[in-house]
């Protein structure tokens, strides 16, 4: 267990490891619970087949492949914002990078399972391998996400070696893992430039990645020819969809945690300022992208496209599109554009709000253009069934329980660079400030 | 001889280059799924030049990957306190 001897300046980022309170456990069982019910009901969908769900031969697809999109774009949260920061050299970085990129390995590991959900028969994903077709753009997607995982989950690993040391120097129950996983880190300048380099190549490395990841996401729609699909801003489009939901979650994810582990020391309104206004930006972009996909279907005024343009904004989805407005566009704009509700209660209700409105934004781009596709079909009719939501609270349920044993494992917040920034961000700070404003007394003459 | 062969799997390098294998193995088994899917695509005469790039691209990504990671790894064990000292 912990040292006394060893009382860091920083001890309460320790505490989530070797303290556990009554609410950890309450939460934990609960949240066990509902994802080994989600099993439950995924064991008797394999046993009953795909007719245990809503989906039928015209909306083919639902809730899996909505909530895969959902999760994929929620892990654009981490490793790009915690690359673009870092790369922008961004001081009050330091304490959310961890945060964000714990995130990313989460959802991704959650949301690359929803496929192979969707499947019905997962065995058949052998099939894959053996005989799969490149050219379609499922198969890249299967490329993108796995190496989007791998350069994500080696780009929480790296920055967090120097902490990984920092445990094993301490002690305690796993000890014998943290000496294995800090690879004998002891802080040596070698080491130290070896780890910043990667750590570099990395963070350049990942952030085309990422957007790859999304935008063959959006491919699988596009590249068809279905009404409301074949569209060529869907990559952007889902880009910046998956960078907006992606912030609501840290946001929610930082609030949570600050309260739970007493982090406020940490993450001060100062870091919510910037992401509530990072928050409202992606807010307007996503508003711009929905304004000029729908507009330009509008006015092309193409029968089988405006058959779904309608059912979306005044036919049977219309509770959907317009509740995704307010939560993705009306809401954000209030709240976050004004000084007195730009709060931390404001905030934590926008991204709320702001990660139902992206889920329901999926579900709208899912459902309709299938229920109303091209061929003379009559209208499909999707209603989700119970494995199906009992699954999605599963998948909720993962994440959160994936959330909590990191925290048991690992700081949540990184210590080395908390230790780094208060020795040198000042310093390097005012260097930079020096190198960017004009010296005193340059006039010229 | 057996001495030295038991302290070294007993070590917890022999684990750490376990870990670091898996990561070889990953890059190792998406180019060879990579090749097939592109040998799969000409046998049954699909538009390539996509597949290609992507395969191309998909394996360079993967090995640099495994690349930085082996980089890191064996850059910390020599720069240890210990390996300076000697």
């Amino acid at each position: 267990m912990n040292n006394p001897q060893n009382i860091d300046e920083d001890e309460v980022l320790f505490n989530p490891i070797y303290h556990s309170g009554k609410g950890f456990y309450i939460l934990g069982g609960a949240m066990l619970t509902v994802l080994l019910f989600g099993v439950g009901m995924y064991i008797r969908q394999l046993i009953f087949g795909l007719g245990e769900t809503g989906m039928d031969g015209t909306v083919s697809w639902g809730f899996y492949i909505i909530s895969f999109v959902f999760f994929i774009g929620i892990s654009h949260a981490g490793t790009l914002i915690s690359a673009i920061l870092r790369l922008s050299k961004a001081e009050w970085r330091r304490p959310i990078t961890r945060m964000a990129e714990v995130i990313t390995g989460i959802v991704l590991m959650i949301g690359g399972l929803h496929p192979i959900i969707d499947l019905g028969r997962p065995d058949r994903i052998l099939h894959i391998f053996q005989r799969g077709r490149l050219q379609s753009p499922l198969l890249w997607d299967m490329t993108s996400i796995t190496a989007y995982f791998t350069a994500s989950t080696i780009y929480l690993y790296l920055p967090l070696i120097p902490d990984i040391a920092l445990l094993r120097d301490r002690g305690g129950r796993f000890h014998k893992l943290y000496k294995i996983l800090s690879w004998g880190y002891d802080g040596t300048e070698k080491q130290k430039h070896v780890l910043e380099k990667a750590i570099n190549i990395l963070m350049v490395m990942v952030i085309p990645i990422a957007i790859s990841v999304h935008t063959v996401i959006s491919w699988i729609f596009s590249m068809t020819l279905q009404p409301g699909w074949h569209s060529t801003i869907f990559g952007p489009y889902f880009v910046v969809g998956a960078i907006f939901s992606g912030i609501a979650a840290l946001i929610i994810v930082m609030i949570v945690f600050r309260k739970a582990y007493h982090f406020e020391d940490y993450l001060k309104d100062i870091h919510f300022n910037y992401l509530g206004t990072l928050l409202l930006v992606m807010s307007l972009l996503w508003f711009y992208f929905t304004f000029a996909e729908y507009l330009t279907t509008f006015y092309g005024h193409e029968p089988t496209e405006m058959r779904v343009f309608l059912y979306k904004i005044i036919g049977t989805y219309s509770p959907f599109f317009w509740i995704m407005v307010v939560c993705n566009f009306v809401l954000p704009v209030i709240i976050l554009s004004n000084k007195k509700t730009k709060t931390i209660t404001g905030l934590l209700i926008t991204s709320i709000a702001v990660t139902i409105g992206m889920w329901l934004e999926r579900l709208i781009v899912v459902v309709p253009s299938l229920a109303n596709p091209r061929l003379p079909f009559p209208t499909g009719i999707y209603i989700p069934s119970f494995t199906e939501i009992s699954l999605l609270a599963a998948a909720t349920a993962a994440f959160i329980l994936g959330f909590m044993a990191f925290s048991k494992l690992f700081p949540l917040i990184s210590i080395w660079e908390i230790k780094e920034g208060r020795e040198e961000s000042v310093r390097i700070v005012s260097d930079r400030l020096n190198q960017y404003l004009p010296s005193k007394g340059h006039i010229k003459k | 001889m057996f001495s030295k062969i038991k302290s070294f799997f007993g070590k917890i390098i022999f684990i750490q280059i376990i870990l670091l294998s898996f990561l070889w193995m990953l890059a190792s088994g998406m180019t060879l799924l990579l090749i097939n899917l592109v040998n799969v695509s000409y046998e049954v005469n699909d538009h390539q030049s996509a597949s290609i790039a992507i395969s191309i691209l998909g394996i360079i990504v993967f090995w640099v990957l495994a690349g930085i990671l082996t980089y890191v790894l064996v850059g910390l064990y020599r720069g240890r306190k210990k390996e300076i000292e000697i």
